[in-house]
This record gives C-alpha cells, sequence and structure tokens, in this order.
C-alpha cells in the first residue's frame, strides 16, 4: 500500500514536471521533404521545380500532377500547384488548391499562415476583398502566439 | 492531201445536193494543216495537262495531306517502388501493350521473366513533359506491390501509353505515319524484290519491268505480277480513284514521271509505305505498313520480325485477296514467296528463310486490339475534343490525345459488370443492362466508363446518356443540408420515420412509402440514411427546406433544373450515371469540387506539347459538413443497405456509399468512393420496364467486385479541427459517455455539442472538457 502512495506520489511529480512552460519556439521551417522523405514524389517535384525555374509552367504542372498520383495527401504539392496557378494568372484555380493544401496541412502554424496569405492573394486578385481580409487574419492569427494560446 | 479530199464526193452520193461545197468542208478537215493544227491544240492542252498534273502532284505531295486522325491513349504506367500492383496485373499490362518474351530483352518492346524480378525493355514515348526514353528496368514484385525499381538511377519509369483509338469521321482513313529511317530495311529490301526490282533505275514508269510482268503473266497463264513501278502504284493510291478508267491509265503514267523528276526514291519510296491501301477494318480504310503492322500484329512495324514484315508485302497483291485473317493458307503462301524471294535477293539469308517461312502468321484476333476497345470511353473523349476542335483537325492533324482512361480499372469495371449481369439474367430474359463510371476523385480523371454490359459494343452510351431517377442516392445531399446547419442538427439528431403526408399545389397528396413498407420510428440521422429510410428523409428534408437540398446538390455539380417538389428527396430527379459521378466527387474528396476530365494533354503529331487540360478544384462544402456526410455514408457499408459489399473488399478499408433504387424497381443504383476510387453502377432495362432489382441486390455487387480489384486507400478518420468525437445520449439531445446505456459515438461539429449531458460517467465531455483542460496543460 506505502509502496503504491510512494509510485503515485513519484508519478504525479514526474507528470508536473512534464508539464512544460509556454515558450516561442520557432519552428523549423516546412520543406518538401518533411511529407516526401522516401517517396518517388520527390523526384517529380524536383523536376517541376527545374521546369518552372525554365519558364516551363505547363511541364512543371504535368509533374506535379504526377506527383500528387503518388503522394495524393500531400500538402505540398498542393501548395505547389497553387503557387504555380497564380504565376500563370489562374487565382481562382490558386485559391482552390491553397485551401486544399490547407485542408492537409501538417500542424506548422508558419506554413498554414503562408498559405491564408496565398488565399488572400488569390482572392484579392479575383476582386473578392472580404474574402481576402479574413484570410489575412486567419494567416495574422496563426503567427501570433498569443492567439495561438486563447 | 488533195487525193483524199477527191474521194469523198464520189462516195458521199447521198448527201443532200441543197448543201454547197461539201467537198470543201471535207477538205477541211482532212486537211495537213488541220492536223497540224489539231496537233498544236493537243500539245497546247497536252502541256497545260502536264502543267494543271504537275502542279497537282506537287502540291499533294508537298502538303503531305495525309488524313491523321487524332489518336486516343491511356494513361501512361507509371512505376515506382511501392505502387501497389500485382505480379498479374502487370503481365496482363505487358500482354495487352504487346510486350514479346525474350530471354535478355534486348529490344524496345519486350521482356523477361527472372525469378520475382522482371526485366522490361520499355518503348519510350513523348509527353507534355518531355516523355520517357526506351530504357531497360528492373522490377521486383511480390505481395501485390512493386518492391523495387531499378532503371537508369532513376526510382520512377513509365510505361509507354496504350493507344485504345483514334477520333476520325465515318469512312475515314486511318494511318500510323513512320519516317523511312524507322523503317525495318528487310521490309524496303522485301518490297522492291517483290513489287518492283528495277525501282532505283527507272524514271517512274519501266518497260523492262512491263514486259517481264507480261512474259511472267504468259508463262503462268494468268495474272501474277502487274507491271506497274511503285511509283506508279503510289500515283494510283495517292491521287487517283481506283476504279480502271482508261482515263485513269493515262494519268498514271505522265504522273509518275513528275513525280521521279521532283521527288528522291527515298521520299518517294516513304510516300509509298504510308499511303499504301493495306485492307479495312469495318468502315476504317487501313493505310500504311505502320498501321498495318498494328492492325494485324498489335506492334509498332519497328518490332515486327521477317515473316510479319513478308505478311504485309504480301498483303500489296490483294489486301482482301490474301487477308490473314479470313484466308490464312492463301496468305501463308503468298508470305512464304515473298520470304523466298527476298532470299533469292540476298536480303534474307538461307537460314533465316528455313527458320521464318516455318513459323505461323501470328496475326492477333480482330477482337484482340486495344484499339476500339473501349468505345464508351472514346466516345466520352471525343465530346471533350468536339469542344475545343472542329472536326477536321481531329481527322487529318495526328494529334495524340493523352487520356485519363486506366486500363485496369477499365478491365476491372468491365468484368464485374459482365460477371454480374450474366449471372442475374444469363439468357438476357429481363433485358438488363448496365453503366459504370469510375473516377479518381481528387483529380477528377475519369478511369473507367462501361455503358454496356458487352462492354465493345459502341451505340447507346448509357453512362453518358441514360437519364434515369437517381432514387435514394439523393439522400447523401438531404444530409448534408441538415449538418450545415449544426446549430439545429446533427448526425445524433432523432427524426421520426413514419407516415408523412405533403398536400401538393395541384391538390394531390405525396405520401411516400418505406421500401419495407413499415415505419421505424423515431431514429438518429446517421440511420435514417444508413437504412435508407424515405419516410424519414422525407420530414427531415421538408424540415431543412427543399431549396436547401436543391441548392446542395447544385453545389455538389448537378447542373440540371431542379423543381422544387417534395419527391426530389427521395430521387425523383433523373441524372446520368456520369452526372451522378459528378455530384458524388465532392463527397469523395471532403468537399472540393473538381471538374471531371478524360483528356491530360494534346501533343501534335510530332510529339510537341499543344494544350492542356490542367486539373482544377474549388472547396464548396467546410471540412466539417463534408466529414459528417462521409462519415455517415460510410455507416451505410458498415451497418446499412450495402454491408453486402464488405465481404468483398478488405476488412480494414473504410469506403462510404449510397444505394440507390428506383419505382418499381426499374434501376438500381449504387456510388460509393474510397480515398481514391469513385464508382457509380447503374444497372436496369433500356425500356423502363421493371427490372426487379435494388440498389443493393442489382448494382451494389458489381461496385464491390470491382472495388475489391483495385488497389484503395482507406477514407481518412481523423476528423478536420472543426469536428470533435463525442459519445451521445441516445435522445440526441444530451451528451453521454462511453458504455452508458445506448450511448454512441458520434462525429460533431462545436455549433452541435449540446450544453446538457445525461449524467452518466464522470465529465462532460466537450472541447472545453476535460480533454480540452488536459490540453491546455500539456500544450
Amino acid at each position: 500500500m506505502q509502496r503504491l502512495v510512494r509510485l503515485v506520489l513519484i508519478s504525479v511529480v514526474m507528470v508536473g514536471c512534464a508539464v512544460k512552460p509556454v515558450v516561442d519556439e520557432p519552428q523549423e521551417p516546412m520543406t518538401a521533404s518533411q511529407e516526401l522523405e522516401g517517396s518517388p514524389a520527390l523526384s517529380l517535384l524536383t523536376s517541376a521545380e527545374q521546369a518552372r525555374q525554365q519558364g516551363d509552367n505547363s511541364r512543371a504542372e504535368r509533374y506535379l500532377e504526377r506527383a500528387l498520383n503518388i503522394a495524393p495527401d500531400s500538402s505540398w504539392l498542393y501548395k505547389q500547384l497553387a503557387d504555380l496557378r497564380l504565376t500563370e494568372g489562374d487565382a481562382r484555380g490558386a485559391e482552390g488548391f491553397a485551401l486544399k493544401a490547407l485542408r492537409l496541412a501538417p500542424d506548422h502554424p508558419e506554413y498554414q499562415a503562408g498559405l491564408w496569405e496565398l488565399v488572400a492573394t488569390a482572392r484579392d486578385r479575383q476582386g473578392n476583398a472580404a474574402g481576402a481580409k479574413s484570410a489575412r487574419e486567419r494567416a495574422a492569427t496563426l503567427r501570433d502566439p498569443e492567439s495561438r494560446k486563447a | 492531201m488533195a487525193k483524199k479530199a477527191k474521194k469523198s464526193p464520189a462516195k458521199s452520193r447521198r448527201q443532200p445536193s441543197r448543201k454547197k461545197k461539201p467537198s470543201a468542208q471535207r477538205r477541211r478537215w482532212f486537211s495537213w494543216s488541220f492536223i497540224a493544227k489539231a496537233g498544236l491544240v493537243c500539245l497546247v492542252l497536252g502541256a497545260a495537262g502536264m502543267a494543271y498534273l504537275d502542279a497537282l502532284v506537287r502540291e499533294r505531295f508537298d502538303s503531305h495531306a495525309w488524313q491523321l486522325p487524332a489518336r486516343v491513349y491511356a494513361r501512361p504506367v507509371e512505376l515506382y517502388e511501392g505502387r501497389v500492383l500485382s505480379r498479374e496485373d502487370m503481365l496482363k499490362l505487358l500482354d495487352l501493350m504487346r510486350y514479346r518474351r525474350d530471354a535478355r530483352a534486348s529490344t524496345p518492346g519486350s521482356f523477361a521473366v527472372q525469378g520475382n524480378s522482371l526485366l522490361i525493355h520499355t518503348r519510350g514515348f513523348n509527353d507534355s513533359d518531355g516523355g520517357e526514353q526506351s530504357e531497360r528496368i528492373r522490377l521486383s514484385l511480390s505481395g501485390g506491390q512493386i518492391r523495387s525499381l531499378e532503371a537508369g538511377g532513376d526510382r520512377l519509369a513509365r510505361l509507354e501509353p496504350l493507344q485504345i483509338g483514334s477520333i476520325h469521321p465515318q469512312h475515314a482513313e486511318d494511318r500510323v505515319l513512320v519516317p523511312l529511317d524507322k523503317v525495318p530495311p528487310l521490309l524496303v529490301d522485301m518490297l522492291i524484290a517483290t513489287e518492283d526490282r528495277s525501282f532505283y533505275d527507272h524514271h517512274g514508269i519501266s518497260l523492262r519491268g512491263l514486259s517481264r510482268a507480261m512474259l511472267a503473266n504468259i508463262k503462268a497463264g494468268g495474272l501474277v505480277q502487274g507491271g506497274s513501278t511503285l511509283t506508279q502504284q503510289l500515283v494510283k493510291n495517292f491521287w487517283l480513284s481506283s476504279d480502271r478508267t482508261l482515263s485513269r491509265k493515262l494519268m498514271e503514267m505522265p504522273m509518275a514521271l513528275l513525280l521521279e523528276l521532283h521527288y528522291s526514291k527515298d521520299q518517294i519510296l516513304e510516300a509509298y509505305l504510308n499511303e499504301v491501301y493495306l485492307g479495312q477494318d469495318g468502315a476504317r480504310a487501313i493505310h500504311g505498313m505502320g498501321l498495318g503492322a498494328q492492325f494485324l500484329f498489335g506492334r509498332p512495324l519497328e518490332e515486327l520480325e521477317p515473316h510479319q514484315l513478308a505478311t504485309l508485302v504480301a498483303l500489296l497483291k490483294g489486301p482482301s485477296w490474301y487477308d490473314p485473317r479470313r484466308r490464312p493458307e492463301r496468305a501463308m503462301e503468298r508470305r512464304n514467296t515473298v520470304l523466298k524471294v527476298a532470299r533469292d535477293e540476298g536480303a534474307l539469308s538461307s537460314a533465316d528463310y528455313d527458320k521464318f517461312s516455318a513459323r505461323p502468321l501470328e496475326v492477333v484476333p480482330r477482337g484482340a486490339s486495344a484499339l476500339y476497345a473501349f468505345p464508351a470511353f472514346i466516345d466520352l473523349v471525343r465530346r471533350q475534343l468536339a469542344r475545343d476542335y472542329p472536326p477536321e483537325v481531329l481527322s487529318d492533324e495526328g494529334l495524340h490525345i493523352h487520356s485519363t482512361l486506366d486500363v485496369l480499372a477499365q478491365l476491372a469495371s468491365e468484368g464485374a459488370l459482365k460477371e454480374h449481369l450474366n449471372h442475374r439474367d444469363p439468357k438476357q430474359v429481363k433485358k438488363l443492362n448496365g453503366a459504370v463510371v469510375v473516377v479518381a476523385p481528387a483529380q477528377g480523371d475519369v478511369l473507367a466508363l462501361v455503358s454496356n454490359r458487352d462492354s465493345r459494343q459502341a451505340g447507346f452510351n448509357r453512362a453518358l446518356d441514360a437519364q434515369r431517377p437517381m432514387g435514394s442516392l439523393a439522400k447523401p445531399a438531404v444530409v448534408l443540408s441538415a449538418v450545415q446547419q449544426p446549430k439545429t442538427y446533427s448526425l445524433a439528431t432523432l427524426v421520426e420515420d413514419g407516415p408523412i403526408q405533403v398536400k401538393l399545389p395541384n391538390g394531390s397528396v405525396w405520401a411516400p412509402q418505406n421500401f419495407d413498407k413499415t415505419a421505424k420510428g423515431a431514429m438518429p440521422m446517421v440511420d435514417v440514411l444508413a437504412l435508407s429510410r424515405n419516410q424519414a428523409t422525407a420530414r427531415l428534408g421538408l424540415d431543412v427546406g427543399l431549396d436547401k437540398v436543391a441548392d446542395t446538390m447544385k453545389t455538389l455539380g448537378v447542373t440540371r433544373n431542379i423543381p422544387l417538389y417534395p419527391s426530389i428527396l427521395l430521387g425523383s430527379l433523373e441524372l446520368t450515371p456520369f452526372e451522378v459521378a459528378m455530384m458524388y466527387q465532392p463527397l469523395a474528396t471532403g468537399g472540393f469540387s473538381t471538374r471531371l476530365r478524360s483528356i491530360t494533354d494534346v501533343l501534335d503529331k510530332d510529339g510537341k506539347p499543344l494544350a492542356r487540360y490542367p486539373v482544377s478544384t474549388d472547396e464548396v462544402v467546410e471540412a466539417g459538413p463534408a466529414f459528417l456526410t462521409q462519415w455517415a455514408m460510410q455507416q451505410v457499408v458498415e451497418e446499412g443497405t450495402a454491408r453486402a459489399a464488405r465481404a468483398a473488399l478488405p476488412s480494414d478499408l473504410r469506403v462510404a456509399g449510397k444505394t440507390g433504387t428506383s419505382d418499381d424497381f426499374r434501376d438500381a443504383w449504387f456510388a460509393g468512393f474510397s480515398a481514391n476510387h469513385l464508382a457509380v453502377v447503374w444497372v436496369g432495362r433500356d425500356d423502363n420496364k421493371n427490372a426487379g432489382i435494388t440498389g443493393s441486390s442489382g448494382a451494389l455487387p458489381v461496385w464491390a467486385n470491382l472495388m475489391g480489384k483495385l488497389p484503395q486507400r482507406s477514407l481518412s478518420q481523423n476528423p478536420p479541427p472543426s469536428v470533435e468525437w463525442v459519445w451521445m445520449n441516445e435522445d440526441g439531445r444530451r451528451v453521454s459517455a462511453e458504455g452508458c446505456g445506448n450511448a454512441r459515438r458520434y462525429p460533431m461539429l462545436a455549433a452541435s455539442i449540446p450544453e446538457d449531458s445525461d449524467g452518466c460517467g464522470t465529465v462532460k465531455q466537450t472541447g472545453k472538457g476535460i480533454k480540452g483542460w488536459f490540453k491546455g496543460l500539456f500544450d
């Protein structure tokens, strides 16, 4: 019985120690490899990036579509498609892909905030000022640790 | 001149006397000067004629105005480590693409089985991303997966897309252009040896060839050799109709001369090889060696072996007389003659002659060609293309259309529909037919389309054109409309399943019945859907609002006018199977609407990218309501009207769907999905009579069978941030806890979670409850 009490006490102390004080640790920036490490989709993503650098957006898009067939739940791939659409002037397409990327996004506030900003830009370009504003607010909330805690 | 003229009056005794100067007229007719003049006129006319012919020859030849119908390809087969692909399916694909077994896989289009691994020599192809080079890859397959892949340092490889058809108007020509440097030299040698031995020496016409042919014909006592040179034959094929008129014969020779004057032997040979008529496939004329190779052997010309090349050359003598499918003996004899001539001319060694003349014809059966094997899908591609390209571009310009068809999904769908209908309706007593649409929901790619239990038959495209009442397939739209009002409804909300009557504006009364003619009383909304209760759905839908439900259907992708009758709640709206797939696509993706596409890329005849049909997606339903609806649809399969599908699927696979049956058992539907396949199945009769089937008995087995044959990923069980799992009291109004009475666990939107608890269990478990408290502690 005594032993049990002791064990319980130790446990309680350990739990107490495990409670972390709230500190702002800057998160590592999100990268493709966090989602796609070891996936064959990664080499298609690399090819897509090269095609974009060469200004060949439709080739890049084809690579990304193929990559998505292999890694269908990759938020990062959808983000690349959203970026691509925005540079091609297809703001509506960009918004759709950015929202999809958000749906699949890992728990990474900075990355998600970036996506909301992408949504905001895409909405602005479609003349949706109110939608853009609310997207920017979401981005701001994600970046503000105080509001995250609330 | 004078003498001749003098004779005529004497002979013209019956010449009426009142005609003056008859002899003078006669004299003019036969005068030398007249002949000279006539000769001059003829010369001028002849020169003009030659100039005309010259223009004709050059214009047609220079413009290369060959009709090249647009070709449609399936999606390329993507190979990578980890891809779910059985060894059996891999071999099936190689067989469909006519890969040859060859111990070293030494040439493109061949493969070898080496224990657990396959050595494949791919063919290479163009694509909008640059395509693939031909390469040798080593692939090891086990446990239904690609375990490893070696492909030139890369971990990815693609097999070329299978050609599945071409788009051309009725009675069109068809061909596969092959440049001369890709034509096997042996084919050229055989051609020249048998058809025109002095080809490289003559100027279009060969008198020696003509006399030799005549001699041979006399010796044989019949027509064994034509005296026409290859050039003349090309003229015949290229410019002249095939009827044997004198004027045609007269034009042939000068045109042949002109052709030789302007063009090199190689150019003429290349044109000949691509133009020559080789037979008929229904309304489609087979022109050129490239298409001939595909038509007879299902392979590219470059891959044919000597005896197969000889069969093509044998056909030149008479494509229907020597048709190797209908006249195999004749074709074989002629083929061996070609081989013999090739040997005698030194183009083929004696050993090869012995070897190849002993080989059978090896012609593929007509139906075995993937070409035209998928008429329903090709129809869809054609409709999509017709919006963007005028007909003449499609029939003439040789476009390469890369489609979304997945050959394995298509074959699985065809097989599942056929198998089930043959089982249920073996002698076609009930005249049951059906349609299947399979879609990759995230990208909207149409992977398979079946519109007939005999899928090779073209004709009425049930998948695209059969408009039928969707029945209970409408119910998920009612549930979605309800959970989008989370303050009022959750999946736990009780709905009364009992008689309901609605007075319609026209005075009649709408009183829907349940399928089993009973009423089950109050039940949670999720069960209303899972058990497909009509009266409860009608009550719920009317409560939510007909206009809301109609709006939801439109949001999901129904484009038809939706009349606001209560009967739409139970699926009186008529949709085609394809439209049902459109409506279910956002349900399958958690609320993202993507236009269904059958084409990804269009390339020109040289493989240069022309146009893309990119994926595009819109968020049309928020994550929370979409997740709830999808979860409710999973219960249809877990414990509802589609339970029977479980047996055909892996036990850990989570799928969702809905059965549908229309009045009088006319239509049986099932529409359902995993994370990577959405499939819609319709079964019914063309005459719209009672088919005696329900969604569960008529359509679900087809769905389960085909889904079971494809690699599936489970639907995600992770709710979005706006949704929590909550144990609810069976009254649907109070929170409860695990193990309490009949408490059940539901995904709930925050606004739906009641403040009240039934007091069972210790802690009220909402987001702000114990879980939230602990979370706050550790965050």
